[in-house]
């Protein structure tokens, strides 16, 4: 299966002061791959996915992001967005003024150069947050603004959903749910899987989000650098017995 | 030409701030307008001569500078209106026109006019002047929106008196324009009388939007609402004076404004002064302005979902637009200031 994904030796550091975060990255997501990328607090993980999408806190100093066969390297924000990846916020910002209807329209026909009937977007938009277990009213409110933890999480996967990317990248999106909203993030990330079919870097240090997913690779991120590639199993085995055996393997002090 | 003082500030400021008032060189008026207008059966109709005493936002210079049109069009209003009186405006090439307008709404009654100005791009100048009475417990909305292109000069002044538990409302949206005066000045003398004045403005390329929005509180436990909402880009310029009077005896008066612009680009220039003069302890009166461009955060989250930056801008601007336009109860008028962003015009 071809990579839609390649990430060469990417070294990367704030903005703002000389601090390199990751001291080169190397990583390959296969087409329609489900990849978990896991790692203590601190790690970087939220940095790579963030320097994917070419987060103006972070500069890429060294190597290359390849994705769909293209260099995407230095490329702005929207460029790589409307290219096909998509990436769910940690903390969503609120967006006085801009309702979530609105925003996702206008998203999407900016990502595809085409109108969209008002009456067949809103047919679309309801179905999908149905999935989401959202009310429709939500439809009609300022994205993000009010919303509580588990609300901003739903209206992330809604945009994934409406949006269609070929890769998302979900950015601890099952941090702070409680049981009933990670199952309804799930099933509307499994939504994901089955009507779009695109690829999913998961960055998470929990496990709960990964129970419906049929993961295909598994990443550990310390220090800034992968430290160990696996498959599946690793999940169940961090879930057990955590990060330790791997930092020491990796010649990671605690 | 004449050399005219435009949206005097009530109490003048430092004269170095340059916002005391505006002076511009009109054109001499050469004529009468003639809107469109468009009047249910039930209103009555008619002409008389606009009144000496009338003080409204723009200022007594302009006042004297229209005097020459001394007839004004009346509607008197003795029902309440679900279908509003439209006046359509449309400013011409050469021209320098005026229009005289009184609106007088009877006791307990429900006024409803939408006032529409547009040009056909060329480098006309139109001056309309509206007296607003409003009886006691009576009540007039009236929605503006103002589309009159980058060539035509508008100048847009109302002055209200508001009897015992009257009300005024008040939605203005500014669509472009080479020079758009608006003034409005609310005499709140009745005892509970309110006003609440929502201001919305899209001003681009060399456009220039200057304000007087003034409530002068005479009358016990009134209330004034001012809230202006704009975006300006390119090289234009705003200014927007607010000014919230308690004028002593006004026991339990209560007045808020609050102004939010988007700068767009550094080569824009924006001047904004609340004011809140107090002769009356028994008050209580707020403002705040909130002034800047999209923080890094906003905008980085939406070009994440594939805007560029223009984009991203554009969606704002008319968002801010919309928040406004959606307070205009007329589909129409709402129509016409939504629209701008889909077609241009």
């Amino acid at each position: 299966m071809a990579d839609i994904l390649q990430v060469k030796d990417l070294k990367v550091k704030l903005a703002e002061e000389d601090t390199e975060i990751l001291h080169g990255i190397d990583l390959n997501v296969g087409e329609g791959e489900v990849h978990v990328l896991m790692g203590p607090n601190g790690a970087g993980k939220s940095t790579l996915g963030s320097s994917l999408m070419a987060d103006p806190r972070y500069v890429i100093t060294d190597g290359h992001i390849i994705f769909d066969g293209n260099d995407i390297t230095g490329q702005s924000t929207d460029k790589i967005a409307k290219a096909g990846i998509f990436m769910s916020f940690q903390n969503p910002v609120e967006v006085p003024g801009v309702t979530v209807a609105n925003f996702i329209r206008t998203a999407i026909e900016n990502k595809t150069g085409e109108h969209i009937k008002a009456w067949d977007f809103m047919k679309d938009l309801k179905k999908t947050m149905k999935v989401l277990d959202m009310d429709p009213s939500y439809a009609e409110r300022d994205l993000n603004v009010g919303f509580s933890g588990g609300e901003k999480k739903k209206a992330e996967i809604l945009q994934l959903l409406m949006l269609r990317p070929k890769l998302a990248i979900l950015d601890e999106t099952d941090s702070g749910l409680d049981v009933d909203a990670v199952r309804t993030v799930s099933a509307g990330i499994e939504e994901y899987k089955k009507t779009v079919g695109g690829a999913l870097l998961i960055i998470t240090h929990a496990t709960r989000i990964l129970e419906s997913l049929k993961v295909d690779k598994t990443h550990i991120l310390a220090n800034g650098r992968i430290i160990k590639d696996g498959g599946p199993e690793m999940v169940d085995d961090i879930n057990e017995n955590g990060f330790e055996k791997y930092l020491r393997e990796g010649g990671i002090d605690k | 030409m004449s050399e005219l003082k435009l949206n005097v500030l009530p109490s003048p400021t430092w004269n170095w701030l340059r916002m005391n008032d505006t002076s511009y060189q009109a054109k001499n008026l050469t004529g009468g307008a003639a809107p469109k207008v468009c009047i249910p059966d039930k209103v009555r109709a008619g002409e008389e001569t606009f009144p000496k005493e009338f003080d409204g936002g723009i200022g007594r210079e302009f006042t004297d500078f229209l005097d020459k049109e001394e007839k004004a069009r009346v509607f008197d209003i003795d029902y309440d209106m679900a279908d509003p009186i439209r006046l359509r405006y449309q400013t011409g090439k050469d021209q320098a026109v005026s229009d005289r307008v009184m609106i007088n709404v009877a006791e307990g009654k429900k006024g409803l006019v939408v006032m529409n100005f547009t040009s056909d791009g060329s480098d006309g100048q139109l001056a309309v002047q509206t007296a607003v009475n409003i009886a006691k417990d009576a009540e007039l909305t009236l929605f503006s929106v103002m589309r009159t292109g980058d060539g035509s000069v508008l100048m847009n002044d109302i002055g209200t008196q508001i009897g015992d538990g009257g009300r005024f409302n008040l939605v203005q949206i500014v669509l472009g324009g080479k020079d758009i005066f608006l003034g409005v000045k609310n005499h709140l003398s009745g005892t509970a009388s309110e006003i609440d004045m929502k201001l919305g403005y899209y001003m681009t390329g060399d456009d220039n939007l200057d304000v007087n929005y003034i409530a002068s509180h005479t009358g016990q436990k009134t209330k004034c609402n001012i809230y202006a909402n704009g975006i300006l880009r390119d090289r234009s310029q705003k200014t927007f004076r607010g000014t919230i009077d308690f004028i002593k005896g006004c026991k339990g008066a209560k007045g808020d404004e609050l102004e939010d612009v988007l700068l767009m680009d550094k080569t824009v220039r924006n001047k904004t002064i609340p004011v809140i003069l107090c002769a009356e302890e028994d008050v209580e009166g707020n403002h705040g302005a909130t002034i800047g461009k999209l923080a890094s955060d906003i905008l980085f989250y939406l070009e994440s979902r594939g805007m560029d930056q223009s984009e991203v801008y554009e969606m704002m601007a008319r968002a801010r637009i919309d928040a406004i336009a959606d307070q205009i109860g007329d589909e129409e008028t709402r129509k016409l200031a939504k629209d701008y962003f889909q077609t241009g015009e």
